[in-house]
């Protein structure tokens, strides 16, 4: 049940990117750092054009931009909550689908969205951490 | 291999023994089942299991139910000319259905469901201790 709370509230999260898979955590984590050095080292000089910089570096990266694999990792997040709601209506709704299916269910949603918290958490520190570096 | 693996494979075995279960009440319930929309007395059922794979990547097999066979076993004849179902010498053929052994089958049933069940709180404790090595 605690679960069904927190859906309508992903909805936005959903965009920042959350439900990180289990190899996730260790391959966000180590992304975070590389980028955040290069966008610090480059705008050494200019404090303005620091910022472009760092938002073109992520955009044109090789392949997928550490971004697009946490945007896709709360998709799959959202899509889990969404799959667990959808479960629990179907039940309550007389469906066929078992009770302990229904449970486990949420409480996949419910790790997957406890891990999504974590993976946020651990990013606003590494940003704080980067705002609170004295030039 | 995905940490919700583990509790994947713990729910094919809760959903196996929920049918189990339900296959072993339907054959208590119909002992005394003398007709059926096929004729004849009901045939008790029994479940086949197989290992069935959860997800396409999982290192290890969950379990599923492949069939639900009778096994083919003659009527008791019982004497009660009375009944409408007795045939032409006074006998009705009630199902073979040993009630002692559904009995012991449901119980059976009903612990490996909360074996099963035990599994999926362990896994999911594991993923809960595993979070919890991020915190602070």
């Amino acid at each position: 049940m605690a679960v069904i709370g927190p859906v309508p509230a992903l909805g936005g999260l959903e965009r920042i990117a959350s439900a990180v898979g289990p190899g996730s955590i260790g391959g966000s984590t180590s992304t975070v750092d590389p980028p955040a050095g290069g966008g610090l080292g480059s705008p050494g000089a200019p404090g303005v054009t620091g910022a472009p910089g760092v938002n073109g570096s992520s955009a044109a990266g090789p392949g997928q931009g550490f971004l697009d694999t946490l945007g896709n990792a709360f998709g799959q997040l959202n899509q889990q909550l969404v799959g667990a709601d959808a479960s629990l209506a179907d039940f309550a709704a007389g469906g066929s689908s078992d009770l302990h299916t229904v449970i486990l269910q949420m409480q996949e949603a419910s790790i997957g969205l406890k891990l999504g918290i974590q993976v946020r958490d651990r990013l606003l520190e590494a940003y704080q951490e980067i705002m609170r570096l004295q030039l | 291999m995905s940490v919700f693996d583990t509790i994947r494979i713990a729910a094919s075995g809760l959903t196996a023994q929920r049918l189990r279960m339900d296959v072993a009440s339907a054959n208590i319930a119909n002992a005394d089942s003398t007709r059926t929309a096929v004729g004849g007395p009901y045939q008790p059922e029994s479940v086949v299991f197989a290992p069935q794979a959860v997800s396409p990547g999982a290192s290890a097999p969950g379990v599923g139910a492949v069939a639900i066979v009778t096994p083919n076993r003659g009527p008791v004849r019982v004497y009660d000319p009375s009944h409408p179902d007795a045939d032409g010498q006074g006998f009705v053929s009630y199902p073979d259905v040993d009630v002692a052994t559904q009995v012991a089958d449901l119980m059976g049933a009903a612990r490996s469901y909360s074996l099963n069940s035990t599994v999926a709180q362990a896994a999911k404790q594991q993923a809960l201790d595993a979070l919890d090595l991020g915190r602070g």
